[in-house]
């Protein structure tokens, strides 16, 4: 997915944080950027910067969709927090060594 | 992590594939061993192990590794090669040799099964990796690189239909070498769905379930058929099919501190089932392993399946 795409599709959260029941990242660190509604909202709210405590929120994702069938909104979480995850390191290690 | 680490560890995994089709300097024939005597017999279909049985144990030796001493001056490469041995021109990273025997029983066991099930098939000259680490990571450009040269190998070889025997494998060549390889059309299947087992060796045991059989390849229910004799512990949350908790292992080469937690809590849920884990896929045996401190006993599905 494109940025935009990754945000549209965050952008149908609703908060409700339903998802946060079975996320194994939520459950052990219990801090908000460490689960998907955390996630999610800080691709949503993406303007180009992320800062320490957010980039290590979304880099710990395991991709591992127990979040998804919990979502009201219908979101491929983990595929945004994946894709999104791509989009970081493409602009931090591949545009250095091009 | 931070986003140096990572921008090492992807030098490493880019150049190690490059020159040895492995993603870490490793020697050339540890994926090899497991194949003595068997029957290799040209075939269009192929036993696949992608090396990951074998490659599992070096990654939790390193990580070990990282994880105590953290990032050094010299960075990654040092602090893998200081617990590599030396060789020409760099390091080697060498597994317990305990683990390199298990890792080949693992996939003699699972060349058996399928060959007592009827199934035809042959062995590739040499194991190369599938590249699944780089797109787990989030290095899709690299991915897409290797993935085309990993697909010519294979159709160099003759390759129509492929046999996998762990989860990222099977996932990432049924599911992502279609985007990004055109015109990838070998069938991919997994050992899961040819065996005929006639039993289980174990009793009483909880199943930890791997996230990507489960949740993105439906192999969930299969699982519990092939294991249905042991009579696994079950519960709705722990052991369920949309709840069931991930390992750890995805994050376990950049975030090892979370990754260790992560498989803490799991030991913890897996450990109210039963002492005895069956597991489904190599990473998820090191990095419950790692965290469990004997608190729960692991068998690798293969190894318990008559
Ligand atoms: S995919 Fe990521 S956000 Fe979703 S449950 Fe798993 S670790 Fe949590
Ligand atoms: S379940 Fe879906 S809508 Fe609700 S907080 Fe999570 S991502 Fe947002």
């Amino acid at each position: 997915m494109s940025l935009a795409e990754l945000r549209a599709e965050a952008s149908k959260c609703q908060f409700c944080g339903f998802c946060e029941y079975a996320c194994p990242t939520y459950k052990t660190m219990r801090m908000r950027h460490f689960g998907p509604r955390g996630r999610i909202n800080l691709i949503k709210n993406f303007d180009g910067e992320l800062s320490e405590a957010a980039y290590i929120g979304i880099m710990t994702c395991l991709v591992c969709r127990a979040c998804d069938v919990q979502c009201p909104a219908g979101i491929k979480i983990a595929e945004v927090i994946h894709d999104f995850k791509a989009y970081i390191l493409e602009g931090k290690i591949y545009k250095n060594k091009r | 992590m931070s986003i140096e680490w990572i921008s090492q560890l992807r030098e490493i995994v880019v150049d190690s594939l490059e020159k040895s089709w492995l993603p870490f300097p490793l020697k050339e024939d540890l994926c090899e061993g497991w194949k003595k005597d068997l029957q290799a017999g040209p075939s269009s279909t192929i036993l696949y192990t992608s090396c990951m049985y074998h490659i599992a144990p070096v990654i939790e030796k390193a990580v070990e590794n990282l994880e105590k001493f953290g990032v050094t001056k010299g960075g990654v490469m040092t602090r893998l090669a200081a617990v590599g041995t030396k060789a020409l021109g760099g390091f080697l990273l060498r597994p317990d040799e305990a683990e390199v025997k298990r890792a080949d029983g693992i996939v003699r066991r699972i060349y058996e099964l399928l060959r007592r099930a009827g199934v035809e098939f042959g062995l590739l000259d040499r194991e190369i990796y599938s590249g699944a680490l780089l797109y787990e990571l989030g290095l899709v450009d690299d991915f897409a690189r290797y993935a085309r040269r990993a697909a010519e190998y294979f159709k160099k070889r003759g390759v129509r239909r492929i046999i996998t025997v762990d989860p990222h494998t099977q996932h990432v060549l049924e599911k992502i070498y279609p985007k990004y390889v055109e015109g990838f059309d070998i069938e991919v299947v997994s050992y899961l769905d040819l065996i005929k087992p006639g039993g289980v060796s174990i009793n009483g045991f909880a199943i930890h379930d791997s996230c990507l059989y489960a949740r993105f390849l439906g192999k969930y229910e299969r699982i519990r058929q092939l294991l249905a004799a042991g009579n696994p512990v079950e519960d709705p949350y722990i052991t369920g099919k949309d709840t069931a908790g991930c390992c750890g292992g995805p994050i376990e080469s950049t975030f090892p501190g979370v990754a260790k937690q992560i498989a803490k809590t799991r030991v913890r849920e897996l450990a109210k089932l039963s002492r005895k884990v069956v597991v489904q896929c190599p990473i998820c045996y090191v990095n419950l392993k790692r965290a469990s401190e004997g608190e729960v006993e692991l068998y690798h599905m293969a190894e318990v399946l008559l």
